[in-house]
């Protein structure tokens, strides 16, 4: 899932500055999950920003609110059409693929993020979110046990773990798991604790060219054959 | 029976009443309570005693008992009474009552088919009697048993009479029914905080045993408020109003206290009624919001009450104004909130909400938003039936205070109360923090005045 952390409210006012009226706009998927943009983060943000016009007095803004399922695909953002016709700007709590999305769909109509997109992970407990994939597009986790050293180990070695290990938790913080002791550890439980002896070739930390694309259909053309 | 016999009599003006009972206190059918209520107003009861010639002479009645001992268990479990043997003896009274169980009366004439113990017969499914549009429930029927039963016997037989005026057969059977309510899981009893029955108060026996009075006193606020906390609130509780935008996040299954929610095979989030306590803390939480309480508490009352007293608040032009919303469970068991209640105290206005857990941080910006210059959360406390309340509370108040902060509000204008014991009195509190938020007040209509 795609974890991200709404802006602070200073910042959205600041950004919202220019339009009048605004559209509150979030999404059902993960930005629910991850409390930063669903149905409840929208409406306390437009208690928020209602709050802050009524509070500094000279308020110009109004506020409309409504979320839709996902605003990664232009099928859910169909629905928005008949909700734009008086409004200044998108305020959008979608991830930065939604914000993007919505630009490409509306052209014409302005949207701000309104979160910070901060990474691929999952929750830890109730209102608490850790980062388990960096997107590097070359999984080694099937040497690692399952667990990404890419992702989780501070420096992100393939030859671990390092000299900054002390019982079993990171140098750079005291509270975060070693990840090559919990690779150890799982490799020992698999019964494949040789993976641990091989060593990993130099990995290619280069800047990955961007934007990706992949495809899982087969490049075949219409018409192809007998159809 | 014969405690009712014998109590009644004591009433009448009898000056020693016996109950000859053949087998031993703890076989008796009678209310433990009704026994020890007997015996308090000086009824005697002899047990393992049972008359076998009674002779009348002198203008009395001569009683001949037999002792008796506990034999094996009988058919209903209990154990049966033997005599002894050559324990006879004799006791002379004036009056004896025959007081040997009860059966109903059904008028003469009425024609039903009767059964065992003079109760009438009826058909299980369709509660029809022998008798052509006649219908029948209750003890009449299934001899004695609970007022509940005889409730639920009465919705019954007016379902059935609706199917028999609608000529249908009865679609729903006894096992349907009864399937509606499951069982408590053991992971859910254990969070549920135990309160013990708490017994009215009952008139001493000098002064009962004289007339027909009830000898139970009605309970007192805090004690008839406590009883009624101990509801487990059966089918009122949480369940996913719209499932097709629930994003199944697991925050539900996350956070209830209960274990309640669960994730079905599909992946589905389910909440069974009879599992929820109804605490509110997954509808205050749920970030689609697509969670609600079936009846009657819910975010839509409190935004009603809410509306409501920002509506008289702003018509009364009371300056600074305070909203509070209280726990209406304990702190009105207390009286805290009857102190409070709807201005009573200057510029302080009450949102009562059945367990402040259930107040969602959008409703105290919503306060704010509407000119209160402070806003206060008074739970019950120590009294609470959940140990976390404070922290769900706490967590929203938190995430107002940031907003607070950043739109220029000091954040001791929000503030929370939870008495740590049953008789800490909030008022010296909430009076020091109405005096913080007429300073805080003052303090900005001078800066308003500099700026201007």
């Amino acid at each position: 899932m795609i974890v991200a952390e709404q802006k602070s409210l200073a910042e959205i006012r600041q950004m919202i500055t220019p339009y009048q009226r605004v559209l509150i706009l979030g999404c059902g998927t993960c930005m629910t999950v991850c409390n930063a943009g669903g149905e409840r983060e929208v409406s306390f943000l437009h208690n928020a920003l209602r709050l802050a016009e009524s509070r500094s007095g000279n308020g110009i803004h109004t506020f409309s609110e409504y979320t839709v399922k996902r605003q990664c695909d232009y099928e859910f953002l169909d629905s928005l059409v008949d909700k734009i016709g008086d409004v200044d700007a998108i305020l959008s709590l979608g991830c930065g693929i939604g914000v993007q999305a919505i630009a490409e769909r509306l052209p014409d109509l302005p949207v701000l993020p309104g979160v910070n997109t901060s990474f691929m992970g999952m929750a830890e407990e109730w209102g608490v979110w850790d980062e388990r994939c960096a997107a590097c597009g070359d999984c080694i986790l099937a040497e690692t046990g399952g667990i990404c050293p890419i992702t989780r180990c501070t420096k992100g070695i393939l030859n671990g773990p390092c000299a900054g290990t002390k019982n079993g938790k990171c140098e750079a913080n005291k509270d975060m798991d070693c990840a090559w002791i919990l690779i150890y550890k799982r490799l020992e439980r698999l019964g494949q604790l040789d993976k641990m002896r091989r060593y990993y070739p130099l990995r290619n930390f280069r800047t990955i060219p961007r934007p990706r694309r992949v495809a899982s259909k087969a490049s075949i053309d219409v018409g192809e054959g007998n159809g | 029976m014969a405690i009712d016999a014998a109590r009644t009599a004591v009433r009448l003006g009898t000056k020693r009443v016996n109950i000859l009972y053949r087998r031993g206190r703890a076989e008796m059918p009678a209310d433990p309570e009704e026994v020890e209520q007997a015996l308090g107003e000086g009824i005697e009861i002899l047990f393992l005693v049972i008359p076998t010639r009674i002779k009348r002479g002198n203008g009395r009645l001569s009683v001949t008992c037999v002792r008796m001992e506990l034999g094996a268990p009988d058919a209903s479990s209990r154990r049966r009474p033997v005599p002894i043997k050559d324990s006879e003896f004799n006791e002379e009274f004036d009056t004896l009552i025959t007081a040997i169980g009860q059966a109903p009366q059904t008028p003469g004439g009425f024609d039903v088919r009767m059964g065992k113990g003079s109760t009438i017969q009826v058909d299980p499914t369709t509660l029809t009697t022998n008798r052509v549009g006649v219908f029948a429930g209750g003890d009449a029927v299934t001899g004695p048993a609970t007022v509940t039963e005889a409730l639920a016997a009465g919705r019954l037989a007016a379902s059935r009479i609706d199917d028999y005026l609608q000529h249908r057969y009865p679609v729903a059977g006894k096992a349907e029914r009864e399937k509606l309510v499951g069982d408590l899981l053991p992971e859910t009893i254990e969070m549920i905080r135990k309160i013990g029955r708490l017994e009215p108060p009952i008139l001493l026996p000098e002064a009962r045993a004289k007339d027909f009075e009830p000898v139970e006193l009605v309970y007192d606020w805090e004690t008839a408020t406590n009883e009624a906390r101990r509801c487990l609130r059966c089918g009122m509780g949480a369940e996913i109003l719209f499932q097709d935008k629930c994003a199944t996040c697991l925050t539900c299954l996350k956070v209830c206290p209960y274990h309640a929610p669960y994730l079905d095979a599909s992946g589905t989030i389910q909440i069974p009624a009879e599992q929820c306590q109804a605490c509110g803390i997954c509808v205050a939480e749920c970030p689609a919001k697509v969670i609600v309480l079936r009846k009657p508490y819910d975010r839509r009352s409190i935004n009603e009450e809410l509306d409501h007293i920002l509506k008289s608040a702003a018509e009364s032009k009371s300056k600074p104004f305070i909203v509070g919303f209280c726990c209406q469970y304990g702190l009105f068991g207390i009286g805290t909130l009857a102190n409070l209640w709807r201005g009573a105290k200057a510029g302080v206005w009450i949102v009562p909400v059945l367990c402040v857990a259930k107040v969602e941080a959008e409703q105290i910006l919503r306060a704010f938003e509407m000119g209160a210059e402070g806003v206060f959360i008074a739970g019950c406390g120590e009294q609470c039936s959940r140990e976390d309340t404070a922290f769900w509370v706490r967590q929203r108040v938190e995430k107002v205070r940031k907003v607070l902060a950043q739109v220029g509000f000091e954040t001791e204008r929000l503030q929370t109360f939870f008495p740590s014991t049953t008789n800490e009195d909030l008022a010296p509190e909430l009076d020091k923090f109405a005096e913080q938020i007429g300073r805080l007040y003052l303090a900005s209509a001078i800066m308003q005045e500099v700026k201007s």
